[in-house]
């Protein structure tokens, strides 16, 4: 199917905002796809705070997919994001009620593609690590986030927190790495 | 390959992370893989990191969520404002177009009720004619005018008085005693008001008028009472005396003398500025009696009142008032040009009048104004006035006349003037 050319140049401008870390992109894409996000959610048994939670859950999404480069232009972004936004919501709606009867759109594969695995979500660590990440001060958060979330390169990283070189930032992520290491373990209660 | 399956690469940190980023091709990857199957350490080691991966990215994607909220709360709210003023600015825009639109509704009912409306095109115009519509008002004659009775009791009161003044004339042959002067005096003054009035009054005469300068000549009305009773306009009468009776009244010119025939014969234009029909200008003229206003009449009997003007009837035919002494005094200059002749009132069917101009404004009485050559043809449409003959027309401005009935009255607004082009 042919896609209107002013869709196309819509949405690659959109596109090309959050690769450069234009958050107001996000934001733009947030109200043009409310009224249909929570339309979606109000007729599952949600209300419009669901609906807004999910919205911007499949935002972040659409963004990881951008920023690191996996996300492929195949449809509207408009329907990509009621696609992710569908999936969310129906695996909560799972993970709620075990027995509850998917509907017959809700489309189980296409939930294991579009979302970020969460088998580890239910990990101890993992969220260990989570709540480590808050206690950490600048710049080892900017810079593990950077490095594992939006998986830039070195010299990417150097350029946008202002170090030297890519070796200065391997030897400041190495740090910071050994540091939230530590502050997982205090958290977990593990003596090193 | 057995070498790279013994060899413990997760303590290479970048492979490590390269491993568990996903960042290293398939084949080095499955190898790898393989070592972890037999490594339990390594595979310690690489779950450790995954685990700090997700932990960071979840912790990411919390963060992301976080501030994208503050941000849609916080357009939201400018958005919320700015659709807030959008809709006060709305509102407004909507209250004075709202204003402007009822301003200009008024307008416009004003100007139908007052002012014509011009439908030139209208699909009743006959070809080579050009009607418009305007609107009278309808007033209600209830008491007498300020300005004197209503046409149709004046009539009969003037036509009372005149017959009253007729045998009140007969034992006053002051004229006889009149000089030239001084009759001439009285003409002027009596020959305006006594016009006027006629015009106005229909069919009855011009009722002569007592001046002051007549009423200072007291040898004169106590020579009267020496008089015959009878009037007696003899050929030894002058012509001023003569215009002093109110000639225009129809003083008998079958003993006038030919000279003063022919000296106080009008003019064809004098006709015209009468508004005689041209058949009746012709025969004056043949006649070469007339001196005055109409025909003037052959009996021998003496008479003051005389037939000023034939009333024409709107059911046989259209009434027509010259109103031409308020013409020619009150047209403009750039109207003198050309006169309407006569105009003519009559009642038209309210079936015919379109069903646009049908207006619960009662007062209101639209008309098809046409001008022609011949005269102004008036056709009004009403309910509310049954009569379809009109008392009187009457010109009171250049563009205004009145048109009264038996007890009502239509006040009308003539766009370019009694004489002029519409």
């Amino acid at each position: 199917m042919r896609t209107p050319l002013f869709f196309l140049n819509e949405d690659s401008k959109v596109l090309d905002a959050l690769r450069n870390g234009d958050e107001d992109a996000l934001a733009g894409l947030f109200f043009r796809n409310r009224s249909a996000i929570t339309a979606l959610v109000v007729q599952n048994r949600g209300d419009e705070d669901d609906a807004e939670d999910v919205l911007q859950e499949a935002l972040v999404v659409l963004w990881e997919r951008v920023r690191d480069g996996s996300f492929e232009y195949r449809a509207k972004l408009s329907t990509f994001l009621y696609a992710i936004a569908k999936n969310i919501w129906f695996r909560r709606l799972a993970r709620q009620r075990r027995e509850v009867e998917m509907p017959d759109e809700y489309d189980a594969p296409d939930c294991e593609t579009l979302l970020p695995s969460e088998e580890m979500e239910e990990n101890e660590r993992v969220l260990a690590v989570q709540q480590s990440m808050e206690r950490i001060g600048y710049p080892c958060r900017e810079l593990l986030l950077l490095f594992y979330w939006e998986e830039n390169s070195m010299d990417e990283i150097a350029q946008k927190l202002g170090f030297a070189n890519a070796d200065t930032v391997k030897s400041k992520k190495y740090q910071c790495k050994k540091a939230l290491e530590k502050l997982v373990r205090q958290a977990l209660g593990e003596q090193s | 390959v057995s070498k790279i399956l013994s060899y413990h690469w997760t303590s290479d940190q970048e492979k490590l992370e390269a491993f568990v980023l996903n960042k290293i091709e398939k084949k080095e990857r499955a190898l790898l893989a393989a070592h972890l199957e037999k490594c339990e350490d390594c595979s310690r080691k690489v779950q450790e990191e995954r685990e700090l991966l997700a932990g960071i990215r979840r912790f990411g994607r919390a963060e992301m969520k976080r501030r994208l909220r503050m941000r849609t709360r916080r357009d939201q709210g400018r958005r919320f404002e700015w659709i807030h003023a959008a809709s006060i600015a709305a509102a407004i825009v909507v209250m004075l177009g709202a204003a402007f639109a009822v301003r200009w509704f008024i307008n416009i009912e004003q100007k139908t009720k007052t002012r014509e409306i011009i439908l030139s095109e209208n699909k009743e115009s006959k070809p080579g004619e050009r009607a418009l519509w305007i609107i009278g008002r309808i007033v209600e004659v209830k008491a007498k005018p300020a300005g004197g009775l209503p046409a149709e009791k004046e009539n009969r009161s003037l036509a009372d008085r005149i017959e009253k003044q007729s045998e009140k004339v007969k034992g006053e042959t002051i004229a006889q005693e009149m000089t030239s002067s001084q009759t001439a005096g009285l003409k002027e003054e009596t020959s305006g008001t006594a016009q006027r009035r006629a015009d106005t009054a229909g069919p009855v005469a011009y009722e002569p008028v007592r001046t002051d300068a007549f009423k200072s000549r007291a040898s004169s009305q106590e020579k009267a009472k020496n008089y015959p009773q009878s009037i007696s306009i003899s050929r030894s009468q002058t012509n001023e005396s003569r215009r002093a009776l109110s000639l225009p009244l129809g003083a008998r010119e079958s003993r006038i003398s030919d000279a003063e025939k022919k000296k106080a014969q009008p003019t064809p234009a004098a006709y015209d500025r009468l508004k005689l029909p041209a058949a009746d200008s012709n025969k004056a003229k043949r006649s070469g009696e007339s001196a005055g206003l109409m025909k003037s009449e052959t009996s021998t009997a003496p008479q003051i009142t005389a037939k000023t003007r034939q009333p024409l009837m709107a059911e046989e035919k259209p009434v027509l008032h010259s109103e031409y002494s308020a013409k020619r005094e009150m047209r403009p200059a750039a109207n003198r040009g050309r006169s309407i002749k006569n105009i003519v009132v009559r009642k038209g069917d309210m079936n015919d009048l379109p069903a646009s101009m049908r207006t619960r404004d009662a007062s209101a009485v639209h008309t098809r104004l046409e001008k022609t050559r011949e005269g102004m043809v008036l056709t009004f449409y009403s309910d509310i006035i049954k009569d379809s003959v009109a008392t009187s027309i009457e010109a009171v401005a250049p563009d205004s006349i009145i048109v009264t009935f038996s007890n009502k009255q239509i006040e009308y607004h003539i766009p370019g003037g009694l004489g002029g082009k519409m």
